[in-house]
C-alpha cells in the first residue's frame, strides 16, 4: 500500500473518533508556547498551574531521585528554570498520558502494560542518548520513548476487532514482523499512526521520523543519533521487561547503532542497571508500582 | 558503580573511574571525591556523565548466591530475547539483564 494510502487511511481513523482525547488541552498549550521564538518561564509554568493535579504530579516527579535535585522545587516556575523546559514538558506529557492508559488489561492486550513499556522505552533511550553532544537530545529521546508505540494503544482503543486478529496473527509465528502484520490488517502501521499523533500533538519535527522508523532507524536520514536511542531503548526495555510490548522480544541490533551513540560494552553495563532503578523510581512517583 | 548525569548532581561522590576528556587526555583520576568546583570544571570540558561509586548493592548478596539465582532465572530471561545475542553488545545486554533479574529474584525471596 502506498504512503499516500497509509496516510489516508489514518486520517479516517481519527475522523471516526470525536476527540483525540488521550493528549489534554494543557499539554497541546505547552507545545504550541515551546514552538514559539521566546516563551518565558511564566507563561508555562501559568498553563501547568492551571491543573491542579498535574502540579502536584510534577512537583513529585521534579523532586524524585529520578533528576537527583540537592534541593526541593516547589513550583512549577523553579522545577523549569532548574531542569529546562522540555524536561518539564516531557513530565506533563508523561503524567497525562499514564492517566488515560493505566488501565487494568482484559484482553490479549493490556493497555497498562504496553503503556509501561513506553514509559521504559522512555527512561532508556534517554539514558542511551547520554554521550550526545546536543544537551537537547535527551530529552527529545525521552519524548520520542514515551510515543513511540502510542499508534498501538489508539489502534486498540479505535480498531479493537482488527486488533485482536493482529494479536491471533502475531500469537502464530513471533518471527513474522509485527509491522507486516499490520500493514496485512490495516493498511498501516502503529509507527505511521505515532507519527501521524506526533505531527498533530505538535511535539518537535524530528520525532515524527524517529517514530516512523524506530524499528529502522537506519531509515531516517535526518536525525539518526535520537533515531537509534529510541530504537535501542525499545529493545532494552524488551530485554529487561519493562511492561510489556504486545508480544514483540528484544530482538539483535545493528552494531551501527552503537558506534552512533558512541556507547561501548562497559558504558552498557553501568547504564543498564541504572535505567531499571530509574523505571522503578517513576513508577513508584507515578503511584503505578 | 553507577554511570549518572552531572546535571544537577550532589556533591561528595567518589568517581568509580579515571575521567578522561574527549581527546584522551586524563582529567580526574578514579577515587577522587566530586566537588562543585570539579564538576563545573568538568561540564566545562563537555562531560554531561560520570560513573561514581555506589555501594548500596554490592554487599547485598554474595556471588555464589548471584550465579545461583542467575541459574534459575536463565531461562525466563532467554524467553525476553527472539534469538540468541549475536555479537558482544547484545550478549552485554543479556548478562547485565540477567543479573538485574537474579538480583529482584534473591530480593523478593527475602
Amino acid at each position: 500500500m502506498s504512503t499516500l494510502n497509509a496516510k489516508d487511511n489514518i486520517a479516517k481513523l481519527f475522523s471516526r473518533v470525536d476527540d483525540l482525547k488521550t493528549l489534554p488541552a494543557v499539554v497541546l498549550q505547552i507545545n504550541n508556547l515551546l514552538r514559539k521564538e521566546a516563551v518565558s518561564i511564566e507563561e508555562v509554568s501559568n498553563t501547568i498551574e492551571k491543573d491542579a493535579a498535574l502540579t502536584a504530579r510534577v512537583l513529585k516527579l521534579s523532586n524524585s531521585s529520578y533528576y537527583g535535585l540537592s534541593y526541593k522545587v516547589n513550583s512549577p516556575a523553579s522545577a523549569i528554570a532548574i531542569l529546562g523546559f522540555d524536561t518539564i514538558r516531557n513530565l506533563a506529557v508523561t503524567i497525562s498520558l499514564t492517566k488515560s492508559f493505566n488501565k487494568p488489561g482484559k484482553s490479549a492486550f493490556n493497555v497498562k502494560e504496553v503503556w509501561l513499556h513506553g514509559l521504559g522505552c522512555a527512561v532508556a533511550a534517554k539514558a542511551l542518548a547520554c554521550k550526545s553532544r546536543d544537551l537537547g537530545l535527551q530529552e527529545k529521546a525521552f519524548i520520542g520513548g514515551i510515543i513511540h508505540d502510542i499508534g498501538k494503544l489508539l489502534i486498540f482503543e479505535n480498531m479493537p476487532a482488527e486488533m485482536d486478529r493482529i494479536m491471533e496473527m502475531s500469537s502464530f509465528d513471533r518471527t513474522v514482523d509485527y509491522g507486516e502484520i499490520e500493514k496485512d490488517v490495516l493498511g498501516f502501521t502503529h509507527a505511521d499512526v505515532g507519527a501521524y499523533v506526533a505531527e498533530k500533538w505538535l511535539f518537535p519535527p524530528e520525532l515524527t521520523g524517529t517514530i516512523k522508523y524506530h524499528h529502522r532507524p537506519e531509515l531516517n536520514k535526518e536525525d539518526r543519533e535520537i533515531a537509534c536511542a529510541v530504537h535501542a531503548g525499545n529493545e532494552i526495555a524488551k530485554a529487561l521487561c519493562l511492561g510489556k510490548s504486545t508480544f514483540e522480544k528484544a530482538r539483535n541490533m545493528n552494531p551501527r547503532i552503537w558506534k552512533e551513540l558512541d556507547l561501548t560494552e562497559d558504558d552498557l553495563s553501568g547504564i543498564i542497571p541504572q535505567i531499571k532503578m530509574d523505571f522503578d523510581v517513576i513508577l513508584n512517583s507515578l503511584n503505578l508500582a | 558503580m553507577k554511570f549518572i548525569t552531572l546535571e544537577n548532581i550532589t556533591e561528595g561522590l567518589l568517581t568509580a573511574r579515571d575521567i578522561e576528556s574527549a581527546s584522551g587526555q586524563r582529567l580526574v583520576a578514579k577515587g577522587t571525591v566530586l566537588t562543585r568546583p570539579l564538576i563545573n570544571s568538568l561540564k566545562r570540558h563537555n562531560i554531561n556523565n560520570v560513573y561514581i561509586e555506589d555501594d548500596s548493592e554490592q554487599n547485598e548478596f554474595t556471588e555464589e548466591e548471584i550465579m545461583f539465582a542467575e541459574e534459575m532465572c536463565r531461562a525466563g530471561v532467554a524467553e525476553r530475547f527472539l534469538v540468541r545475542p549475536a555479537d558482544p553488545m547484545m550478549e552485554t545486554i543479556f548478562k547485565t539483564a540477567l543479573r538485574i533479574e537474579a538480583r529482584e529474584h534473591l530480593k523478593r525471596k527475602r
